[in-house]
This record gives structure tokens, sequence and C-alpha cells, in this order.
């Protein structure tokens, strides 16, 4: 049992450095506390947040209505699997279809997964409504994109740090110039 | 599949006009356009999705980051029937997809960007913060080349090469002073604190960015 109380900011870095893969390289600061738009060291040192979790915290550190929902259904049920139905998918999917104006929703975990079933979606679309033929689609990315790690994301990257020693990659992409019409129509 | 904004890539802004040409372009050859919304989306660049700027509306929209507020990973894909009933059960999802958990902390997430206009404090203090570091940084010293973004996804290019180090040796310094920030690449910081800051804070920020730089 690692006692908290004992460690610092350096013994705390030195325990991810050893244990840890060597797939990230931070600021050297250990954040222990979040509140708003301020995070705390574990020194105690106050700073303000302008990475925000690369936007994942636009609400704020630790929202207190978001945590107290997370709290409360915390203590009911957290996971059902899809194998059957739960009380609050149906009350989400109504909610987050006419906050955004659309038919229906697919809910993922991560933003790459969302990405994997955008691409997943348009296949099937191109196949069995667009009359495609079988595995013939192409998805059109911009140079620079940049949409998570896994295999189908870092086969449409254009960064040699994400797909070096990756290979091989997925077909099927296409990529051009971004912001670049010309481009585009030529397709 | 685009993002409206290039994030990672040093938060690239493209011409007005672009999202929407594009999309008149997918719609025009029977292409659907995808528009990832990861990053841009829930009320970070100063609508409640980027794209609402050109009035384009996504074939297929993905959410995802702060979907949850950053408090577990939640993320959402939105389409229209003809595009969405394609995938059949079986075919697609996962586990933790759609879990009670999720599905109570997204909704909240998405009432509190509504109930405290987060994408309108955004935008003003966007405008703000491009102003300041034009005014005070990128005309008055050789180190900052440009500021750009939309709403709070901004970012300063600093004058170095792409694999430099004074955008992290500025960010280290930032971080003695109080501000966290992270480089896209050895000459670009990226700015993009929580959306419910307040003129006053980012008035302090400035300053201390401000500061920092004027040290290198």
């Amino acid at each position: 049992m690692i006692k908290e109380f004992t460690m610092s900011s350096q013994d705390l870095m030195h325990l991810e450095d050893r244990y840890g893969a060597h797939n990230y390289h931070p600021i050297p600061v250990v954040l222990s506390r979040g509140q708003g738009v301020h995070v705390w060291d574990a020194e105690g040192k106050q700073y303000y947040d302008f990475l925000s979790a690369y936007s994942a915290v636009n609400q704020g550190h630790c929202h207190p209505r978001i945590i107290n929902a997370l709290v409360e259904q915390a203590q009911k049920l957290t996971l059902t699997s899809r194998a059957f139905y739960n009380d609050r998918l149906g009350r989400f999917e109504k909610y987050i279809t006419s906050y955004f104006g659309y038919d229906r929703v697919l809910p993922m975990n991560t933003g790459v997964e969302g990405g994997e079933t955008a691409m997943k979606l348009c296949r099937k679309w191109a196949y069995t409504v667009k009359g495609v033929p079988t595995n013939q689609a192409k998805v059109i990315f911009a140079r620079n994109n940049f949409w998570g790690r896994t295999l189908a994301a870092i086969s449409a990257s254009t960064d040699p740090g994400s797909t070096t020693g990756f290979g091989p990659f997925m077909p099927g992409y296409v990529i051009i110039p971004y912001n670049d019409l010309a481009a585009l129509r030529k397709r | 599949m685009i993002e409206p904004i290039q994030g990672e890539a040093g938060v690239v802004v493209p011409d007005e006009g672009y999202l929407k040409k594009a999309y008149e372009l997918c719609k025009k050859r029977n292409v659907l356009f995808i528009a990832d919304e990861v990053q841009t989306g829930l009320a970070r660049t100063g609508k409640l999705l980027c794209c609402d700027y050109e009035g384009v509306k996504p074939d297929i929209l993905v959410l995802g980051k702060a979907l949850s507020g950053g408090v577990l990973p939640v993320s959402a894909v939105l389409a229209n029937d003809e595009i969405m009933l394609t995938i059949h059960p079986g075919e697609h999802g996962s586990t933790y997809g759609g879990n009670p958990l999720a599905c109570a902390v997204a909704i909240e997430a998405l009432e509190v960007i509504k109930e405290e206009n987060l994408a309108e404090n955004a935008f003003q203090l966007g405008n703000y913060f491009r102003e300041y570091m034009q005014h005070n940084l990128v005309e008055k010293t050789d180190i900052v080349k440009l500021v750009r973004g939309k709403g709070l996804l901004n970012a300063i290019v600093i004058d170095d090469e792409e694999e430099g180090q004074t955008a992290w040796q500025i960010c280290l310094k930032l971080a003695e002073n109080g501000l966290l920030a992270k480089p896209t690449h050895g000459n670009i910081i990226r700015f993009a604190p929580p959306l419910v800051m307040t003129l006053a804070q980012m008035a302090e920020c400035c300053e201390i960015i401000e500061q920092t730089i004027a040290d290198f």
C-alpha cells in the first residue's frame, strides 16, 4: 500500500516513469485536485488550466451538478451492457437527439470509437444505400487530421510519429490538403 | 470526415466558407459529410458546434470529450434514419457504450452547457483573448508570430522551428507562473481553458501569459 501523504510530486513522477509505459511526455506537474478553471498540484500550488484535458473539461473541473449526477447514478446502477435495456439510455437518447436535431444516436465511450463508428456507418451506408461495390468504399480525410490512436485512426494519419512502426495500415482512405476546395473537387 | 478546426495540427482554422462549400460539394456528389466535433463541439469554439458558424448540419456528427464534462469517457455518433438504420443488431457496439452512469452524466453535462451559456461565454472570452494576444504579443514582440482560433480554442505560433524547444520552455515557465498549457508542436502553444472562466480571470491569465513570454 502506497502512503499517499508521503509522496511528493517528484516521487509521483518517478513512479510513472518507473512503472508506466513511456507513451507520453507530460509537463512536469502532478495534479491532485481540480475545481472550475483551477487545478492544484501535490504540493498545493494553484494553476489555471489552459488545456482542459484537450477540451474534455469545458464545464470546468468537478462541476458540482455533473458530479452530483455521477454520484447519484453510481449508487443506483452503473453498467448493464446492451444485452438488456436500462432505465437511463432511452432518456439520454431522446435528450441528445432533440438537443442536436438528429433522428438517432449511437453511444460509445471514447472519441476515437466515435470516429470508428462514423466510418463504419459511412461504409455501411455506401454499400447498402448508395450502391458502392463491396469493399470499394473510400473515406476522405484532410492532411494533419488527428482523431485518435487506433489502427483505423492512425491509418488516416499523416504524422510519422503516429504511424512509424505500427503498419500495416487500413486501406480505403484518401488524404487531401485541409482548407483546399479544389483538392476536394478533384475527388 | 473533417475537423471544423484542426486541433492537434495546431488549431488550424480553415477559411470562412470552406466547410459550407465542402458540405455542398459532398451533397452534389452523394457523399456523406462527417464532422469530427470531438474537440471543437460542445461550446468550445463559441457556438454549440463549430459547424454552426457556417450553418452546416453534418450527415454524421461525432461528439466526445466534454460530453461527460471530464468525468468519464462518453462519446456519441448522431445521424438520421437513412444512415443510422443501416446498422443492425449484432453488427456494432460496445459493452460500456450507453451505460446508465454515462447517460446520467452526459445529460447533466449537456444541461450545464445550455444553462450556463457556455457557448456565448466562450465566444466573448475568445474574442478578448485573441485581441489581447494580437495587440500585446503579436504586434509588440518578435517571438509570437500569430494568434488564431475560435471561441476558447486558440493557439499562438512562436517564432521557432517546428522541432524547436521554445514553446516547451515557455510552457514550463507558464507552469511556474501558475498557468498550465501544452505545446502542440515545437512552435505552437494551445490555450483552451474551461468555458466557465470569468472575464476577470481571463484578464489575469492574459497578463500571466504576456509577462511570461516577455522573458523570452
